[in-house]
Formats: C-alpha cells, sequence, structure tokens
C-alpha cells in the first residue's frame, strides 16, 4: 500500500481510519435518557446565547419575558438565574 | 420528511426524535471519536449531545437546519469533555512493540503513530476543525455555519492547527533522528 506524501493526504489517511458506526446499545441508552430528561422551555432558550461565545451579549426578549422578569425580581417563576445566561450548547439557530 | 420528524419530536414526539437521531447517529460518533480520539469518551459526548438535543429541540426555529444544529451541540459536547479530560489529565496508553514491523508497514505504523501523538497534542477547537475540514469534507464556509463562528475565525482555526500539527510532527521527527543519531555513534 503506498503511503500519502503530502501532509494534507497523510492527515486525511489518519482521520479516514477509525469506527464509521457507533456502538448499538449507546443509542438506545441515549434514548432512555432522552426520554427521562424534561424539556426546556422555549422562552427560556430564546435567552441564552451562543455555543460558541465566551462572553454573553444581550439578546431580545420574547413577548412575555419582560414581564415576567419585572414581575418577579427576586427570583420568581420568571426570573432569569445568572446561570441561565452563560453560554449555551444549544444556541437557536 | 426529516422536516416533518423534526415538527414533530419538538411537540414531544419520542419516537419522531428517535428515528432523527437514529438517522445521524453512526456519524456522530465517527466524528465524536475522531475529535476526542478515545472510545469512551466520544460514548459519554454523543450521548449528552442527544440528550441536550431533545431537552433543546424546542429553542430550534429552522427545522431544515436540525443536522448543523446537532453538529454543533456534539462539538460542544466533545469541547466539554475535552475540557474534563484536561483536569483529569492525559490518558496515556503505552503500546509494547515487541519487534520491528517489515519494511513499509513500519514506516507506515510509525506514520500514524507520529500522528496521532501530534494530533493529541492540539486543542479541541483545533481537533474540531480539522475533523470538519479533512474528515467530513467540509468547506470553511460550512464550517462556518456550523460552529457559528466568523469565517475569519474559522480560516485561522484551521491555520493555527495544521501549523502546530506540522511542528509537532517536525520536532518528533528532528528527536528521533536525535535519538537515531545517537545509538549509531
Amino acid at each position: 500500500m503506498n503511503r500519502p506524501s503530502s501532509f494534507e493526504g497523510r492527515l486525511d489517511a489518519y482521520l479516514e481510519e477509525g469506527p464509521t458506526s457507533g456502538p448499538d446499545d449507546l443509542l438506545t441508552s441515549a434514548h432512555a435518557r432522552a426520554r427521562s430528561t424534561r424539556r426546556r422551555p422555549a422562552w427560556l432558550l430564546a435567552l441564552r446565547g451562543t455555543p460558541m461565545d465566551t462572553t454573553w451579549r444581550a439578546r431580545p426578549l420574547p413577548v412575555g419575558a419582560g414581564w415576567r422578569s419585572s414581575c418577579s425580581p427576586c427570583g420568581g417563576p420568571g426570573a432569569v438565574r445568572r446561570a441561565d445566561l452563560t453560554p449555551s450548547a444549544s444556541r437557536v439557530i | 420528511m426529516q422536516r416533518d420528524l423534526v415538527e414533530r419530536a419538538k411537540k414531544g414526539d419520542h419516537d419522531a426524535f428517535e428515528a432523527l437521531t437514529a438517522a445521524t447517529f453512526d456519524r456522530l460518533y465517527a466524528v465524536a471519536h475522531r475529535i476526542l480520539r478515545d472510545a469512551d469518551r466520544s460514548d459519554d459526548a454523543v450521548q449528552e449531545c442527544l440528550v441536550r438535543a431533545w431537552r433543546d429541540l424546542k429553542g430550534l426555529r429552522e427545522p431544515d437546519r436540525f443536522d448543523a444544529w446537532l453538529y454543533r451541540l456534539l462539538i460542544n459536547a466533545c469541547r466539554d469533555e475535552g475540557r474534563r479530560q484536561r483536569r483529569r489529565g492525559p490518558a496515556i496508553r503505552v503500546i509494547p512493540l515487541d519487534r520491528p514491523a517489515p519494511g513499509d508497514a513500519a514506516n507506515e505504523l510509525a506514520d500514524r503513530d507520529q500522528l496521532e501523538r501530534g494530533f493529541r497534542r492540539l486543542h479541541i477547537h483545533q481537533r474540531t476543525v480539522l475533523v470538519m475540514r479533512h474528515y467530513q469534507g467540509l468547506r470553511p464556509t460550512e464550517i462556518t455555519e456550523t460552529l457559528g463562528l466568523p469565517l475569519g475565525t474559522v480560516h485561522s482555526r484551521l491555520h493555527y492547527a495544521t501549523t502546530a500539527l506540522r511542528a509537532v510532527l517536525e520536532a518528533d521527527a528532528r528527536a528521533t533522528m536525535v535519538a537515531a543519531g545517537g545509538r549509531t555513534a
């Protein structure tokens, strides 16, 4: 077998190696975990930042979120916790 | 078809979500494994990605971009796994070589080993762009869309990743030559 001589060719060949499919039990257990996971409300997801950001940026609030925040300044059901304003893995696209 | 499944999954249909993710599962796993270079961590990253996908699917505004969104979740899960790995320290596995493989096979093995060491020394961000470019065959503009990064950042990460990997490989080759020279002297 001929080895690719260029750097790019070597890298391509190296990355081509490895598994091309995942274990079946992994998919089953991931689905089982998903079934027991509570979903986040859409208004909360709309507040979250982009996943690759390292800084938080203000985003337009969805209708009603401002009212909820202003009605519960001390942490009522509509209050936005600090942790919710950190970069998220689930940017809305 | 996929759009319909995404819409149903967004409304809470587990079966639709499972059909959607089963279709992309193998590709997700292959990408995670190439970034993390570890089966257990790839398992964790893919599982985390799928759970986050279910948890946050309501926030996906464009169902047609489900795949790109899912890959972004996977990349973030890989990044989190990478952080955990750094905190725990590197998992170094020593592979015993009882006898040298003959001729070309030995060179191939050494070449692959060199790349493996070099690749593992790269930051997760750098590995990610290399995998997306060289394994998935995505163009920088497509990487931009998936990662949500500016095009300049993607180009820069690709450039620095390639430079860093080349540097590691060259340093490795020099060290091998010095060691070989020491033995023959």
